[in-house]
């Protein structure tokens, strides 16, 4: 994550202290200062046991090693709409270390109902560039880039150490398409579906053609009849970012290939085994 | 003999004169039967399982069976 250059800059900043929390504004001097950025300068200083402020109600749950892979880790969020747009929040929140986010849209009225990324005021405006906007209010320190195109134009260096890609998509056949280029490149896909009160989430790993196995064949979604209300985004977004940073630091336990799936309306949840 | 269904999203309004969920069927029948039963169309059935195993239309059901039945796939982020 550092040279050894780094540490040496970093080192006098984190020597031993009876206080054992960083605060934002102390790692934003210390990035000034050493002119390493931000995500290092949280990495190194969970390293030397002082907890950045900021993510003090992360550890119990992620624990310091925890912490520090997700800060480590990559992702990929392709979509930047209802699930996608959640996506980047929590993750940003959470202290993912990178985040590529890509959508090829402007935000459009219809978007106002679930997606967290639109206002009134950004109507018009490049999803992938209003993601940036709001990243930056809410985390410097995670390194965002915003690609405003279908994620098969993207260039192959976007998808070199991905950890993890999320599909945010809207349609079943840019579903398959984005699980066939994961599966290629062997990274593990987390993908999510809403329609109504309804939603499914699973994680696709590689070569397992889940997706496949799951739509048979089948190409339009229920979602145009059923609506996509903001409550149903959120819940299945939150279950995708949960599998995402139980992969990420090593907590995710299925062995089988599963999609789990929601009925707010019944309040049932079901795993299939697919 | 009785089964347990529950039928998710768009398919749970063939359950309103079953509000247990428990059903009626004859010895032997199969989940086809079981939907037939409800008015379902079978047609749209996509995943089924049955005591959380995946199954097919074709599966025999046997009293106290739990049967769920997933309808079409969604697509809508």
């Amino acid at each position: 994550m550092i040279s050894a250059e780094e540490a040496k800059l970093l080192e006098p900043y984190f020597a031993k202290s009876e206080t054992s929390e960083i605060t934002m504004r102390q790692a934003e001097k210390v990035s000034v200062e050493t002119g390493i950025c931000l995500r290092k300068v949280e990495w190194f200083a969970i390293r030397k046991g002082f907890v950045p402020r900021r993510y003090r109600h992360n550890l119990g749950t992620f624990s310091c090693a925890g912490q520090l892979k997700l800060l480590e880790s990559k992702v990929v969020l392709i979509g930047l709409g209802g699930l996608g747009g959640h996506l980047l929040e929590q993750f940003g929140r959470a202290g993912v270390g990178e985040i590529v986010g890509v959508d090829a849209d402007v935000f459009d009225e219809t978007n106002l109902n679930r997606q967290l990324l639109s206002n009134e005021g950004n109507l018009g405006k490049e999803k992938a560039y209003q993601a940036k906007e709001r990243l930056e209010k809410i985390n410097k320190a995670v390194k965002f880039t915003g690609f405003s195109c279908c994620f098969d134009e993207l260039p192959d260096e976007v998808w070199q150490n991905a950890a993890l890609v999320f599909d945010c998509l809207d349609n079943i056949a840019d579903r398959l398409k984005l699980a066939h280029k994961c599966s290629e490149m062997k990274c593990p896909l987390v993908h999510g579906a809403i329609a109504g009160w309804y939603g499914e989430v699973g994680v696709v790993w590689p070569e397992s053609e889940m997706l496949e196995k799951h739509y048979q064949g089948q190409r339009e979604g229920l979602e145009k009849e059923l609506g996509t209300p903001p409550f149903t985004a959120a819940v299945a977004a939150s279950l995708m970012a949960a599998k995402g940073v139980q992969i990420l630091t090593g907590k995710y336990r299925s062995t089988q290939p599963t999609i789990h799936f929601f009925d707010l309306l019944e309040d049932d949840w079901e795993n299939i085994q697919l | 003999m009785v089964v347990n269904v529950k039928l998710m999203s768009m398919f749970a309004k063939y359950l309103k004169n079953h509000p247990d969920g428990k059903v009626d069927v004859e010895e032997d029948s199969t989940v086809r039967g079981l939907a037939e039963i409800l008015g379902l169309p079978v047609k749209l059935v996509r995943i089924i399982t049955v005591n959380g195993k995946q199954e097919d239309l074709n599966k025999v059901l046997s009293n106290g069976d739990l049967v769920y039945i997933f309808p079409p796939a969604i697509g809508g982020g």
